[in-house]
């Protein structure tokens, strides 16, 4: 079983918007298509869940309404918004910045343990 | 709405949780691991409805709810901290709402701001002046307008009707009206040709006056009533809503008709104007300052080197001389909402402990310490308000008990009616109950929220306590000193004797009395009717009744060297033959007045101890020669006197003025002018000694008013309340600290009693395994007496301390005791220690019987 990484401040509402990207989802099904997509590597607590999903809605970035799923079971679905996708936009290009800047610092590190 | 909202949320997420819960055991987890990889769901609750605009209102409803739940499974508990907060609230708002009536209510006259009253800037001395003074202000255009006088002629007579009665009268410029704004029913004031000298004479009615005593007929304008045996001519009604801002409350107002080219330097009358829009109270002080400097050059004499033309706001007029004492009062109150804070942040703590278990199943479920805190807060705001509602209806109450009971501080208020709450006490209120919520709640909140700290509890607890003891020391302390204060005033000797005389008024001014000889005639008619009187030993006349009047006159000895216009200022009375007698004024030397000294004879006059020393010291004063009044103008000059007697000092002014330089001249030796301004000027006062004074009102009263002609007789009181009158001040102060003292008293027993009381049952085990080991009960017993004695001690040392810096401020309340008193502030920590060793002595006696097998299986 692959090790498994907590969440970063911040990025769960990231990752919850870009799984909502493909389409409309529930809470569960945004759980496990974090933890399939990460190869099981991301595991949602529905404890940051829940109340990322509602803070997510409160700030108009998701909508929600009750529907069916496929296997016939009442659900709440979560639906991306115009102000969602750019949200989304915004927090990758941020992510993108971190992830490099955070790359820069780290590199010459690992060149002088490597000499 | 809200909740409407609110719950359809709560259920929308519950839906959601149940289904999320489906969804997983569809994807083939059990229902139990399911629930259990899903967490705490009380959690997520609490978290989502924080991110939904569970917005404040519904928080704090709810913890609002969760408080009052709580509060009510510890009645005990909640119902002392409310009876502490109503009794330390209670006093607060009391205390506020005779300020904001006396001090923060806008006065019944318009824009009252820039009413300024004439002050002759003497320390000590009422701010009465002279219509050369007045004459002065109304000349200066520039910087007032609405220039008024008035003086209070006390009661006249009415008659014309089936009987003659006594009525309120008050001499007012025209002016008078305009300045203060009173509104009409009917008519108008005084015209400014109504109110010129040897103008016909008019009448203003009061609307209580005109209502009882003539029906409220709506035709009354133009008609006549007779005042002072003279028909006066009725030009308005003032309107029933006016409440009079001036005292005594006049049933009529006569115009004043002052002279405007009076070079009158006497008088008693009271000046005011209003600023000009223009004119700052500054630049009118400064400039009228200028102009008194002025009137002093042209009139040598009139103005004494230490007077001059003051000014003085209206409200400081009317409120300047009890303003700081009240303030005073509200910071020595507000110590006893302090002792009282203090006392319920160490309940709180108490509390808390056993409420442990409760914060700790909180935190393990997720709830964070702010939220923690923010509850505990709501209860200490849910105690705080009650103890506020509590506190406003019963101080209120009682401070309205108070003032009436004390019929000095009464007439301060009659203007207003009565201890208002109004806006700015219910403001004041809230205030104080947020405040304190907070105060006496935050520390607890803290502590009680990070738990496992009780060793900082204990050590708090005991500050709290040591601190409760200190601010109760200091006010007790301060009432030992008020105290005392009025037990040196009861002490005091006025100079006479006040027990068993009647005080009876008549008002003489008519034209029949305008001259001495009637006047000496009336004295020994009604001496010699009144003292018929079985049970009546001596009965007298008198001008100015110790007490309730002084008139001062220049005094000038005859054949010194003279510096000044005079040689100084002395009181100054005409009394009757019998005077002496009826107050048991001793005569040290000389002789008394008889009825031989009279308009024909040699002109005599008795003085003072005081004035003997003063201008004697070594000497003997009877046989020399003394001019009174000369200086003051025409009406008040006569020829010198000879001193024939010396009598004893007497407390003139109040029981806490010493006795001044006076003088005492027969009433048949008046001089003309003299005899009709004091006629005009206000009643006469007869004294009456009698065995069983209440039982001979009556028959005095009907040989009075036989020698009058039929006058009416009116204002009858004893001599004692007048004197008990003159330190009624001093005994509110004493009477509200006593209670404050009393209330910290309590406070601190409570306080103390509380602590020692949870250290013992926290030590039930402790105690026990002592006790089975062979501890003595004593020894037990007295080792916590002890430990709640050390905290006592160190409270009265504090408390000690603290007095000693912050009595000076109560100097101005005290006489005959000094700030630092020793009888005082040893009393004080003494008492306390008896407190506190009677409400320790209840849990140590309890430690002391503990059963030592029930202590070791206590928990």
């Amino acid at each position: 079983m692959p090790k498994r990484i907590d969440l970063l401040q911040g990025t769960l509402d990231m990752l919850i918007l870009r799984t909502l990207q493909w389409g409309a989802q529930h809470g569960y099904g945004i759980g496990q298509a974090i933890r399939a997509q990460s190869a099981d590597v991301l595991q949602v607590e529905t404890g940051s869940l829940y109340p990322a999903l509602h803070r997510l809605e409160k700030h108009g970035w998701v909508t929600s309404e009750w529907k069916q799923t496929e296997s016939n079971q009442r659900a709440k679905y979560y639906r991306l918004t115009a102000a969602g996708r750019k949200q989304l936009a915004a927090e990758h290009a941020r992510w993108e910045q971190l992830v490099e800047a955070i790359a820069g610092v780290m590199k010459p590190a690992r060149k002088e343990s490597e000499s | 709405m809200i909740f409407g909202r609110r719950r359809r949320r709560e259920r929308d997420l519950d839906e959601e949780i149940q289904a999320h819960l489906n969804l997983a055991e569809a994807d083939g987890h059990s229902p139990e691991s399911a629930r259990r990889d899903f967490g705490n769901i009380t959690l997520i609750q609490e978290q989502v409805r924080e991110i939904r605009g569970w917005n404040w209102t519904e928080s704090v409803l709810q913890d609002a709810r969760y408080a009052i739940r709580t509060l009510s499974r510890t009645t005990g508990f909640t119902i002392t901290a409310i009876l502490v907060l109503t009794l330390g609230i209670g006093a607060n708002t009391a205390m506020f709402a005779l300020i904001s009536t006396m001090l923060l209510r806008p006065l019944t006259a318009p824009d009252p701001d820039h009413i300024v009253v004439f002050s002759n800037a003497k320390a000590d001395e009422n701010d009465a002046t002279s219509p050369a003074a007045f004459n002065v202000w109304r000349q200066r255009k520039d910087l007032l307008e609405n220039v008024a006088a008035w003086q209070s002629d006390g009661v006249v007579n009415l008659t014309g009707g089936e009987t003659a009665e006594q009525v309120q009268e008050m001499r007012a410029s025209a002016d008078y009206f305009r300045l203060f704004g009173m509104p009409f029913a009917l008519g108008r004031a005084f015209s400014e040709d109504e109110d010129r000298p040897f103008s016909g004479p008019f009448v203003v009615l009061s609307n209580t006056f005109w209502k009882t005593r003539l029906g409220g007929d709506p035709h009354i304008q133009g008609k006549t009533i007779v005042l002072k045996g003279v028909p006066h001519r009725i030009v308005g009604v003032l309107a029933a809503a006016y409440r009079p801002l001036i005292l005594p409350a006049p049933d009529v107002y006569v115009p004043f008709r002052i002279d405007p080219n009076s070079d009158d330097r006497g008088g008693s009358m009271m000046v005011a104007g209003r600023l000009k829009p223009d004119v700052t109270f500054e630049t009118a002080r400064a400039k009228l300052k200028a102009v008194g400097e002025d009137f002093r050059r042209e009139h040598p004499g009139a103005l004494d080197p230490d007077e001059s033309f003051g000014m003085k706001r209206l409200r400081d007029e009317l409120y300047g001389d009890v303003a700081p004492s009240l303030i005073l009062f509200q910071c020595i109150v507000g110590l006893v909402l302090l002792i009282a804070c203090a006392n319920i942040a160490n309940l709180l703590l108490i509390r808390g402990s056993t409420r442990q278990r409760e914060m700790s199943i909180r935190t393990t479920i997720g709830a964070a310490r702010s939220r923690i805190v923010r509850q505990l807060l709501t209860e200490s705001l849910m105690l705080s308000c009650a103890g506020s509602v509590a506190g406003l209806i019963v101080g209120v109450a009682a401070m309205r008990a108070l003032v009436n009971s004390n019929p000095f501080i009464l007439q301060w208020l009659s203007q207003f009616g009565a201890v208002a709450v109004d806006w700015r006490v219910v403001a004041f209120t809230i205030a104080i109950a947020a405040a304190t919520g907070v105060l006496f709640g935050i520390l607890p909140a803290l502590q009680i929220s990070r738990p496992g700290r009780s060793r900082d509890q204990g050590r708090i607890r005991s500050l709290l306590t040591i601190g409760e003891m200190a601010l109760a020391v200091a006010l007790l302390i301060g009432s030992g000193l008020l105290i005392r204060s009025l037990a040196a005033l009861h002490n005091v000797r006025p100079g006479f004797d006040p027990h068993n005389v009647v005080v009876l008024h008549m008002s003489l001014a008519e034209p029949r009395f305008e001259h001495t000889k009637s006047l000496a005639e009336l004295s020994r008619e009604s001496a010699r009717r009144a003292g018929a009187v079985p049970g009546v030993s001596a009965v007298a006349m008198t001008a100015c009744l110790p007490m309730r009047c002084t008139i001062d006159l220049p005094v000038i000895i005859a054949g010194r060297p003279l510096a000044g216009a005079s040689h100084g200022d002395v009181y100054w009375t005409a009394i009757s033959p019998g005077y002496f007698d009826v107050l048991r004024i001793p005569l040290l030397r000389g002789r008394a007045f008889a009825e031989r000294d009279d308009g024909a004879a040699a002109r005599v006059v008795v003085i003072n101890q005081a004035m003997a020393r003063k201008y004697w010291p070594n000497g003997n004063p009877i046989g020399e020669r003394v001019t009174l009044g000369k200086g003051l103008g025409p009406q008040y000059e006569e020829p010198p006197r000879e001193i024939v007697g010396v009598v004893g000092d007497i407390r003139s002014e109040g029981l806490d003025e010493t006795p001044k330089p006076s003088v005492y001249i027969p009433v048949a030796q008046l001089s003309e002018n003299f005899a009709v301004k004091l006629v005009q000027a206000g009643p006469l006062t007869w004294v009456v000694r009698a065995l069983d004074p209440k039982s001979v009102v009556a028959p005095i009263e009907n040989a009075l008013r036989a020698a009058g002609g039929g006058l009416p007789v009116g204002h009858v009181h004893l001599m004692d309340e007048f004197v008990a009158g003159s330190i009624s001040a001093y005994a509110f102060a004493a009477l509200l600290l006593t209670i404050f003292g009393a209330a910290a008293l309590l406070l601190a027993a409570i306080g103390i009693y509380g602590v020692m009381a949870y250290s013992v049952q926290l030590r039930t085990k402790e105690i026990g395994i002592r006790l089975a080991l062979g501890a003595e009960a004593g020894v037990v017993r007295n080792r916590i007496v002890a430990e709640a004695m050390r905290l006592a001690l160190a409270g009265a040392v504090i408390g000690i301390l603290a007095a000693a810096g912050l009595s000076r401020f109560l100097a101005d309340e005290l006489y005959g005791v000094k700030p630092l008193d020793l009888a005082s502030f040893a009393a004080a920590p003494v008492l306390l220690g008896c407190v506190a060793l009677f409400a320790a002595w209840i849990p140590a006696r309890r430690a002391s019987r503990i059963n030592p097998m029930d202590a070791i299986r206590h928990e």
